[in-house]
């Protein structure tokens, strides 16, 4: 909770049909905005297994699971219906909210590669897990956002990659076949991108591999100016729960990779560099990428 | 199994209706506080209790409206530990409350979205009320500033933002009506 309550207060007097009035005003002049995405992005961590187990002390272990089944089981039947109806009715509420709020943008697009698994799967035992998306995610992005990184110079904290070469990693292909995709060494390793100028950056969307379901640990995506990364660096991403990359504890969760890849908003980030850091996965030891692409805007 | 499954879907399927209702409920606990960083607090812990109690939820109540429910009770502690923020009458709470299930319930009926309604009753203010709110809640400049500009002095300006904001209530309640 805020501990300081005159710290934006205004300063007009209103009355109290004025004061909702204003609110609203205020609410929509907001409507679009990167502190509208923080707000809903807080809601969607807060709502994380991470940070919150309902009931943590009151209640055991086996209580605590069945009041979360009571809990999903009241979502899915009395919401579920609600938000399909209200997610693919265009007239609703919720869609007409939604194409308003990205009005002010436009939506990011990229390709996908075809659904492609091979062999058995393995079990990805990582806590937190996202679920298995079935949908492309979508972010709005400034007009005039464009793809920056294709066929730019791509290097490696692997310089000698066991499997293929770093320059697939920008070469605009992401299928999940051999041939495709790079595989460096065991242990934390990273691949840089040199965009080749500073760029406002709006958004990096990358593939590690997803010809099998496995999640891929420390993911961590890192902006900067310095092409050594020792000043002046931002990381947009960070999903190594326990520091075992010893660049700090993550808030981001863990993913399943898959043919849609990790989008991750970077809301104008300004850099020429974007180094991506990997330790293994569920599956094997190893570091693989498909694909990485930085999306942004250029002065 | 089931809970393994359940769990994460009943999670992702809260959190849609979270952004389903969290612009109404910013605006309430935004009218409630004044203040922008306390409404957001307000709404995120709403939204939090909502999650962890949503045992005790009602499905054939408005869901907007409990939510609305929980607001009010985080800004009562709110206000407990902020001894200097004033409080808001019973009445105007229930005004507000009427006003809002009044838009919600007009939406639902397929009445049009209060964004775009407010949009419409915007552009239709006179054009000095217009450009008032359009500095003041777009532009977001100081009132100061905008009063130089149009050479009124502030009294002027705050005359008109009132009236906009009268015209704008007037406005909506004609935009979405219900059918109650």
């Amino acid at each position: 909770m805020n501990m300081n309550p005159t710290e934006s207060t205004q300063d007009m007097p209103l009355d109290g049909g004025e004061r909702l009035i204003d609110a609203m005003l205020r609410e929509y002049a907001r409507l679009g905005t990167k502190a509208d995405e923080i707000f809903l992005q807080r809601i969607d961590r807060a709502l994380s297994p991470a940070s919150t187990i309902p009931f943590p002390q009151r209640k055991s272990r086996f209580a605590m699971i069945g009041s979360l089944a009571a809990a999903a089981a009241i979502v899915l039947i009395g919401g579920t219906m609600l938000i399909n109806r209200a997610v693919n009715d265009k007239s609703s509420p919720f869609a007409q909210q939604r194409s308003s709020e990205l009005s002010n943008g436009i939506q990011l697009q990229t390709d996908f590669p075809p659904e492609l698994i091979e062999g058995t799967p393995k079990p990805m035992n990582v806590p937190g897990l996202m679920p298995v998306p079935t949908d492309p995610p979508a972010l709005m992005v400034p007009q005039g956002t464009r793809l920056l990184s294709k066929g730019k110079p791509v290097t490696s904290s692997d310089n000698n990659p066991i499997i293929g070469s770093l320059d697939l990693i920008t070469d605009g292909d992401k299928d999940a076949g051999e041939g495709y995709f790079v595989e460096l060494l065991d242990g934390l390793q990273w691949v840089q991108i040199d965009l080749e100028q500073h760029a406002d950056i709006q958004a990096v969307w990358l593939w590690h591999f997803h010809s099998q379901r496995r999640a891929y640990h420390d993911v961590i995506v890192q902006v900067s100016d310095d092409p050594q990364f020792k000043q002046g660096v931002t990381t947009l991403y960070n999903n190594d729960y326990d520091n075992s990359a010893h660049m700090g504890k993550g808030i981001d969760r863990p993913y399943a990779d898959t043919r849609f890849g990790l989008l991750v908003d970077a809301k104008g980030t300004q850099g020429r560099y974007i180094r991506l850091y990997s330790q293994g996965n569920t599956a094997n030891e190893m570091n693989h990428y498909i694909e990485v692409e930085v999306f942004g805007t250029t002065r | 199994m089931i809970v393994s499954t359940d769990i994460p879907a009943g999670r992702q399927a809260f959190a849609v209706l979270a952004r389903e209702h969290h612009r109404g409920l910013l605006i309430f606990a935004r009218a409630l506080s004044r203040n922008e960083t306390t409404a957001a607090d307000l709404a995120q812990e709403a939204f939090l209790t909502a999650w962890q109690n949503l045992q005790n939820f009602d499905t054939t109540r408005d869901f907007g409206a409990w939510l609305r429910g929980i607001v009010r009770n985080k800004w009562r502690e709110h206000l407990r530990r902020h001894a200097r923020e004033v409080d808001v009458d019973e009445a105007t709470l229930e005004a507000w409350e009427n006003h809002l299930a009044r838009w919600d319930e007009s939406r639902s009926a397929g009445n049009g979205d209060l964004s775009d309604a407010l949009q419409d009753c915007i552009q239709h203010l006179p054009a000095t009320m217009n450009d008032a709110v359009q500095r003041y809640y777009y532009q977001e400049e100081a009132a100061e500033t905008i009063a130089q500009t149009l050479g009124v002095d502030a009294a002027t300006l705050r005359k008109r933002l009132q009236r906009a904001r009268e015209a704008l209530r007037t406005c909506l309640d004609r935009k979405l009506p219900t059918h109650a």
